[in-house]
């Protein structure tokens, strides 16, 4: 019998099982894997100019990118071809309704994080609001996985709210436009802070210089096509590092579907998926990392309850692009990193923090945005040629808050179904882009974008942590769900409220921390 | 039986070739309405080929509007300006997007797509230009879809 056996190789799995080497773990996971890991080595400009060669990559043998033109928009992170593995199989394994929300449940090695920006934030203690644990209980779990992952920022004006610089990496180069942008913030703090406006670096899990047998950041502009760069940190570094050192005992190709707690042991039932066989699995811990929306299947199916509508929380985005009229004309960067700099909001438009990221649009293909332009198509392929390199993006995200309408459930075919309420949303786009103007930054407010919920892939909430849980779905602070003994939560589910900040680095603390506490626990029991 | 299985088999190939022929078409009109020249063979290959695994999405009505904009010549450009500017996912965008993602993914068009030579004064008079293009293309599309009924 195994010691714990985690189910999902995410963030959260990963983390999870990093803290219990020593132990006798079992990761079950599908573990998808894209067919060509490293297909493309050159820059994606060189690629560009012999784009047939690359054609499978770039669009795909069976046209794989192409087959959702009719469904509005979709991250270009998951469009692509060699991307497609991160998403793969959502209609094989169990689908998602809803006319509201556009979910995804990855059953990817590494999961969701294949598709991440690795952005990295630790959370303070007014980001964890509602949770029944402090930033002191996180800071030796994010100091740990700064230096396991290596992650690039610097001291600036946004410290105050991401934290600790402490073990951080020099940040990445910035771009012509991303330099332009800083100078004149920097020349215009002061303007900008009683704005309640705050410019800095992002905190990347990017390598700025080579760390630890891996190579630095060569800005090829390849992020949107393939996840596997030696330089941009997936949990499945982690991952393959564990199973190379024998530390993990790794079993991809199972579809976790049920569990149950008997004769103090944990017995998970998983399907090959290629044989279509159930097999059983035991252990004395269970540790559930399928991602919060795979985790709520598992936990509504062992309980076979098709009535619950558990919360669900995601942080909603939306995109305002700045355009800088000197650089019209000008030639696309073809060595840049498309992460650029961050913002902070803290006035009252919102009732909390709203974060930002400014990108600039050198590493996709101008088609994927070119039906989102206000011009006829001509005149959009003329207008992107001249126009994008003198644009830049921001991505806004709003926190989100626990609502009774937006919860997700489980039908009796097996599928989740999702409601989710859209907020109105405009305001501090509108405000920020009075504000730009001072800096030579012009947008319109028509021009901003408001992806349907779900596309922000920050998923949270189900399965609250509480001082005191109350309820078959909740936990308490350790993970440990309400009326079990042996079976934990480490995704996002447990996160009881979700700030605007990217919640990936909290989720990889946050299951370290539980990790340790059942690594004790089964010391204990020895 | 036989005999049954045999016809099917045929009508399926007829049917594969005739949609075959019938996408030549469309993508021809629809590419000289564009860019006013002949589509490349390689390119119009791409599309129809593309169609085996995309199959844009509407209703009967949306798909005889693109049939309708083809047998009257109408000017493509101009009406898919109007269906978007209505926030419509309409066929005709679905094959259009095809149409310039294959296009994109030519290096014959790579000039189209990639500022090769920075020019800031040259960048300015097509912005102009092109604003008051779309705005003619805008009108010119309204009047069309009201004209011809398009859906």
């Amino acid at each position: 019998m195994h010691d714990v056996i985690i189910i999902g190789s995410g963030p959260s799995g990963v983390a999870a099982a990093y803290k219990l080497q020593g132990r006798k773990i079992l990761l079950i996971d599908v573990g998808q894997t894209p067919k060509q890991p490293d297909a493309l080595t050159e820059n994606f400009f060189d690629i560009r100019k012999k784009a047939e060669l690359h054609f499978d990559c770039l669009i795909g043998r069976n046209f794989e990118s192409l087959d959702s033109i009719d469904k509005g928009y979709l991250s270009p992170k998951i469009k692509a071809p060699l991307q497609r593995f991160v998403i793969a199989g959502d209609k094989r394994f169990g689908s998602i309704s809803s006319e509201t929300f556009r979910g995804f449940m990855s059953y990817a090695q590494g999961g969701l994080a294949n598709a991440w920006g690795a952005q990295l934030y630790r959370f303070s203690d007014h980001d964890l609001k509602g949770f029944p644990i402090s930033a002191s209980d996180l800071e030796p779990y994010y100091d740990e996985l700064t230096k396991l992952i290596g992650i690039c920022g610097q001291d600036d004006d946004l410290t105050p709210f991401y934290g600790s610089t402490k073990g951080l990496l020099p940040p990445l180069q910035l771009s012509t436009l991303g330099a332009d942008l800083f100078q004149k913030y920097t020349k215009q703090k002061k303007y900008f802070h009683r704005k309640k406006i705050y410019i800095g670096r992002p905190r990347l899990g990017i390598l700025s210089i080579d760390y630890c047998s891996r190579k630095k950041c060569d800005y090829s502009n390849l992020d949107f096509f393939q996840s596997q760069l030696p330089y941009l940190y997936t949990p499945s570094v982690t991952l393959h590092e564990l199973i190379a050192q024998k530390k993990l005992n790794y079993k991809p190709g199972y579809l976790v579907e049920n569990y149950k707690e008997l004769n103090g042991k944990v017995i998970v039932e998983a399907k090959n998926i290629d044989t279509g066989r159930q097999e059983v699995f035991e252990s004395k811990k269970l540790i559930l990392a399928a991602g919060t929306l795979g985790t709520a299947k598992i936990v509504l199916n062992a309980n076979e309850d098709f009535q619950a509508k558990l919360p669900l929380m995601d942080n909603l985005l939306s995109y305002i692009p700045f355009l800088n009229f000197f650089r019209i004309g000008s030639r696309p960067e073809k060595n840049s990193y498309y992460t650029q700099l961050n913002l902070c909001y803290t006035g009252n438009l919102s009732d909390e923090l709203v974060m930002g990221t400014f990108y600039v649009i050198t590493g996709i293909l101008h088609s994927d945005i070119l039906f989102d332009m206000p011009l006829a198509v001509k005149s959009n392929i003329i207008v992107s040629r001249y126009g994008l390199p003198a644009i830049i993006v921001l991505n806004l995200w709003y926190p989100a808050k626990k609502r009774e309408t937006n919860y997700v459930a489980l039908n009796r075919s097996g599928n989740l179904h999702i409601n989710y309420t859209p907020e109105a949303k405009g305001d501090v786009e509108r405000y920020l882009i009075k504000h730009f103007i001072k800096i030579g930054y012009f947008s319109i407010p028509f021009l901003c974008k408001y992806p349907m919920p779900g596309n922000g892939f920050h998923y949270a909430g189900t399965m609250p942590m509480r001082l005191k849980p109350n309820g078959k779905y909740e936990t308490d602070s350790y993970g440990l769900l309400y009326g079990s003994k042996r079976v934990h939560v480490v995704d996002g589910s447990n996160f009881p409220s979700l700030p605007a900040k990217n919640l990936s680095f909290t989720i990889m603390a946050n299951a370290m921390r539980i990790a340790d506490n059942i690594k004790r626990e089964l010391a204990e029991d020895a | 039986m036989e005999n049954l299985c045999f016809m099917r088999e045929i009508n399926e190939k007829e049917s594969a070739a005739l949609s075959k022929i019938y996408l030549s078409d469309e993508i021809s009109y629809l590419y000289h309405s564009l860019f006013k020249s002949s589509i490349p063979e390689a390119l119009k290959t791409k599309y129809i080929r593309a169609h085996e695994f995309i199959i844009p999405s509407g209703t009967d009505e949306q798909f005889k509007a693109i049939k309708k904009i083809i047998t009257f010549n109408l000017d493509v450009e101009a009406v898919e300006l109007a269906f978007r500017k209505k926030g419509s996912q309409h066929p005709l965008l679905q094959k259009i997007k095809i149409l310039i993602y294959l296009m994109e993914c030519d290096s014959k068009y790579h000039h189209l797509f990639i500022n090769e030579k920075a020019s800031f004064l040259r960048a300015i008079f097509a912005l102009l230009y092109h604003s008051l293009y779309t705005s003619y293309k805008l009108i010119k599309g309204k009047i069309l879809k009201w004209r011809y009924n398009l859906a």
